[in-house]
């Protein structure tokens, strides 16, 4: 992969997690042109963010869903409502706010089988960053530190791997709990295993021009 | 405990309160009299209810299809802060507060 010009490397790097980004472009297009209400986006930010605020603050968070509800205009709604989001997340004392982000993050719920789509791809340029510091590692002597290059090398690598390869664990996940979208759950594995084909299929390409 | 000087925003907010002390106030109407984003005014108004300055309370009589709104007033305690803080400002800023109210404390 390292003969490969960086322009060429950035496609070949990338494409894949083009490729999921789409797949998940398509599928909230698909969702938005349902026929539905209008969806107040302020208000939902808000009411995903105000039950991770501290118990202590949540009649605050309260307040500024009430308050959203006489702001009118969509600019000035967006703006309130960003303005109270960050409140949400920053409240006032520093030592909430790791509490707050992590019962946000919690909200999200992220579902298997989304992940089992999302997390391959991104083995990607990992594995990328790896060769590339492999490579100029053995081809300079003043690369960093000695010792802690071929560590982060290591990590590098694993987390490439470990990323590539999460698709079959979260796939399988992803049925278990019969979540929505279970055909997502279910390309998740092929999508892990079309991973390494398509690094077979890359390596030997550049094998080729060269 | 040392007291920092309040920041020039949480200054704003209390003389915006302190031109009328005995009327509750709302949190948007106050964000567009200091020209504060809701951002910026809602964490100074919890630290000043956090610090006794402020009290608050909800709507009783919310009208109906609305829930009831969050009011804001200073305490005795925020009324003094207000006066003081406005008595330091430079005549050009100070605000004119009412007479009878400045030494209702």
């Amino acid at each position: 992969m390292s003969h490969l010009s960086p322009a060429a490397l950035t496609i070949v790097v990338f494409t894949p997690l083009a490729a999921a980004i789409i797949l998940f472009a398509g599928i909230a297009w698909m969702w938005l042109r349902r026929p539905r209400a209008p969806l107040d986006a302020p208000k939902l930010l808000l009411e995903w963010l105000i039950p991770c605020m501290p118990e202590h603050r949540r009649e605050w968070g309260g307040a500024m869903l009430a308050e959203l509800d006489q702001v009118r205009g969509r600019a000035a709604r967006w703006r309130f409502g960003l303005g109270c989001a960050r409140t949400a997340l920053f409240p006032p004392r520093m030592r909430e706010w790791p509490r707050c982000w992590f019962f946000a993050l919690r909200a999200l719920d992220p579902k298997c089988g989304v992940l089992s789509v999302l997390l391959p791809p991104l083995g990607l340029p990992l594995l990328c960053a790896a060769a590339l510091a492999a490579e100029r590692f053995t081809t300079h002597d003043d690369f960093f530190n000695g010792e802690l290059v071929p560590g982060m090398i290591g990590v590098f690598i694993f987390g490439s791997v470990a990323c590539m390869l999460s698709g079959l664990p979260l796939g399988l996940a992803g049925l278990i709990r019969r979540e929505q979208l279970r055909w997502l759950s279910a390309i998740g594995p092929v999508f892990s295993l079309l991973i390494f084909g398509y690094l077979q299929l890359v390596q030997h390409v550049a094998q080729q021009l060269n | 405990m040392r007291r920092r000087r309040p920041s020039s925003q949480t200054v704003k907010v209390l003389l915006a309160l302190m031109t009328e002390p005995t009327r509750w106030r709302y949190g948007y109407d106050l964000s567009q009299e200091t020209n504060l984003k809701a951002g910026t005014m809602y964490p100074i108004l919890m630290r000043l209810a956090d610090r006794g300055l402020l009290e608050t309370a909800w709507e009783s009589d919310a009208p109906p299809g609305r829930p009831p709104r969050h009011m804001y007033r200073l305490t005795g305690q925020g009324r003094a802060l207000a006066i003081e803080l406005n008595n330091q400002a430079p005549a050009t800023k100070a605000l004119r507060l009412r007479p009878k109210l400045e030494g209702s404390l």
